[in-house]
């Protein structure tokens, strides 16, 4: 494939203009081939495509802080594996990227709670207490409309009873309720049958419902502020 | 049905996983029950909370940023195809990322053997080992470890840019072996075994001190027919890893043609370098190769995706300079 054909547009650019939930010009599987042909210009557009939603998963799964080195090694370890071979295409592309990029948030979990056990806590990650994993706050000096201040606090338990989850309870629930995914297409990214699936996301959501509700027992939906 | 059925019910008819002859009953029971029709929605709505929580927006200059990274990959001299072994640690680093292999010492066992070391490694059968333990002495036939030199820690680079370790040696799997037209570079299995007959590779591997890793990796190694577990050190403190020291033995006639370890013998030894890079190479490979399976065994899932390109079984280890050449390719 011609490294011509394809045009990899600026991210900002992309951003600013609204245009990156345009459809995209050439198709992942062509992107793809000329990956695997040496087109580096053709990596570029998958990172313009889909670093995105790298990042959102990875924030989700790990938290906002080290989300830009995984997404980052996330697309490392896709070049590295394209210029292997390593897509066999049994799944869609964007299916096997969400797959090593829950692969790697995982993996960061546990590393992370293993530091947590061997060198006691960061001040860079969340705290462990009794309630589970807490972000270290700073106060906030600045004068936020309420509204806004609400939908951050609500954004904020949301993230914190995230990660009281184990890793496999918030990786079916990040994929399915948040990140909108196919109960086909998760149960693919996390290799594993549906109905497996499924039973992880039923023990996931009951776990979140019952941890929120204790985290947030005046949350009502219609009393707080959307969020969206 | 009665609530408390309901109740346990709830999420699997959300996550439309609730048998066809439940869901009936449920929705029958939904409709008569105020509690748990508004526990339905109570649940629904957290549901929806999940669903309707904006995604994390990344820096505008990620992308470019991740391009650069990947073009600098890109230009690296070596392709990650060509190294087999690379591929192995590489998944090994990411399975069993706490074992943190430090130092590898080579040891030289006992005399010369029996007719069988002429053609390959001495007959060390399992049994003649014993069922090691996770803390054993050493046998006597062990007869001098190398000073266990620390390798210096590698100064922290970004991730991007961070330099792959040296790997002078390869790994060739069986299938893809076949022998130099040129035996004085083939990798010197036999030639010398009259000389050093008997030979093991002691590795150091230092485990964090987990409360339940490093036994495990011991439980596992134990499993291992061709590894013994000498002894494991661990110190108190919570920084300080488990030490961990294994030998990887060739054992049996069976091994002469496909060993766990070829070890290069003619500088080698004056190459501690090489020894220690070995070592890790060993420990490297049989402890993760059991720590794999164990991992796979207890958590297919996050594995699968080295699952879906398996390592190859390591049978040598050669010199990348006395490459020989394989079916491979290299």
């Amino acid at each position: 494939m011609p490294a011509q054909v394809f045009i990899v547009r600026n991210d900002a650019t992309a951003q600013a203009t609204g245009e990156a939930a345009s459809a995209p010009e050439v198709n992942d599987s062509a992107l793809v081939e000329a990956v695997q042909q040496g087109d580096a210009e053709a990596f570029g557009g998958l990172v313009s495509r889909y670093h995105g939603q790298v990042y959102a998963l990875t924030a989700r799964m790990c938290g906002s802080a080290d989300a830009e080195d995984l997404t980052q090694d996330v697309f490392l370890k896709v070049l590295d594996a394209l210029r292997q071979s390593g897509f066999r295409r049994e799944a869609s592309f964007r299916t096997w990227l969400y797959r090593i990029a829950m692969n790697v948030a995982i993996n960061e979990l546990r590393q992370r709670r293993r530091r947590q056990q061997t060198t006691g806590p960061s001040l860079d990650e969340p705290m462990l207490t009794e309630d589970g994993y807490v972000a270290r706050q700073l106060a906030d000096s600045t004068d936020e409309p309420y509204q806004r201040a609400v939908q951050r606090e609500l954004q904020q338990a949301v993230h914190e009873v995230l990660e009281l989850l184990t890793p496999r309870q918030r990786a079916a629930l990040v994929l399915i309720d948040l990140e909108g995914l196919s109960y086909e297409e998760a149960a693919q990214v996390l290799s594993c049958r549906l109905g497996t699936l499924k039973s992880r996301l039923v023990r996931a959501r009951r776990a979140f419902a019952e941890k929120f509700r204790e985290r947030q027992p005046e949350w009502r939906p219609g009393r707080d502020a959307a969020i969206a | 049905m009665e609530c408390r059925e309901c109740r346990e019910r709830m999420q699997l008819y959300l996550a439309e996983a609730l048998p066809a002859r439940w869901a009936a009953a449920f929705e029958e029971h939904i409709a008569q029950c105020g509690e748990c029709a508004r526990e339905l929605g109570s649940s629904r709505e957290i549901i929806e909370l999940l669903q309707e929580m904006p995604a994390p927006v990344p820096p505008a200059d990620l992308a470019s940023r991740i391009k650069a990274a990947a073009s600098a990959a890109i230009i690296r001299p070596e392709p990650a195809a060509r190294r087999p072994l690379a591929a192995y640690l590489k998944f090994a680093g990411a399975s069993a990322a706490a074992l943190l292999l430090a130092v590898g010492t080579l040891t030289l066992l006992g005399p010369p053997g029996s007719k069988h070391d002429t053609g390959g490694p001495s007959v060390t059968p399992v049994a003649a080992v014993g069922h090691a333990k996770s803390v054993v002495s050493e046998p006597a036939a062990l007869r001098s470890v190398v000073t266990a030199v620390p390798q210096p820690a590698q100064p922290a680079l970004p991730r991007a840019t961070r330099a792959k370790p040296v790997r002078r040696y390869r790994a060739v799997t069986a299938a893809g072996t076949r022998r130099s037209r040129s035996p004085a570079r083939a990798v010197p299995v036999h030639e010398d075994a009259s000389t050093s007959p008997r030979r093991a590779v002691t590795a150091t591997a230092s485990l964090p001190p987990s409360s339940d890793f490093g036994p495990t990796v011991v439980s596992v190694l134990d499993r291992a027919p061709n590894v013994r577990v000498l002894r494991t050190v661990r110190e108190e403190g919570a920084c300080v890893p488990v030490t961990l020291v294994c030998a990887a033995l060739r054992t049996g006639p069976a091994h002469a043609s496909t060993p766990d370890v070829v070890v290069p013998t003619d500088d080698a030894a004056e190459d501690f370098a090489a020894h220690t890079l070995i070592g890790t190479v060993v420990a490297n490979a049989v402890v993760n190769r059991y720590v794999r399976e164990a991992l796979i065994e207890s958590d297919a899932t996050l594995m699968s995706l080295a699952t879906s390109a398996p390592p190859p079984t390591i049978n040598h280890l050669v010199r990348e300079d006395e490459a020989v050449e394989t079916t491979d390719g290299w």
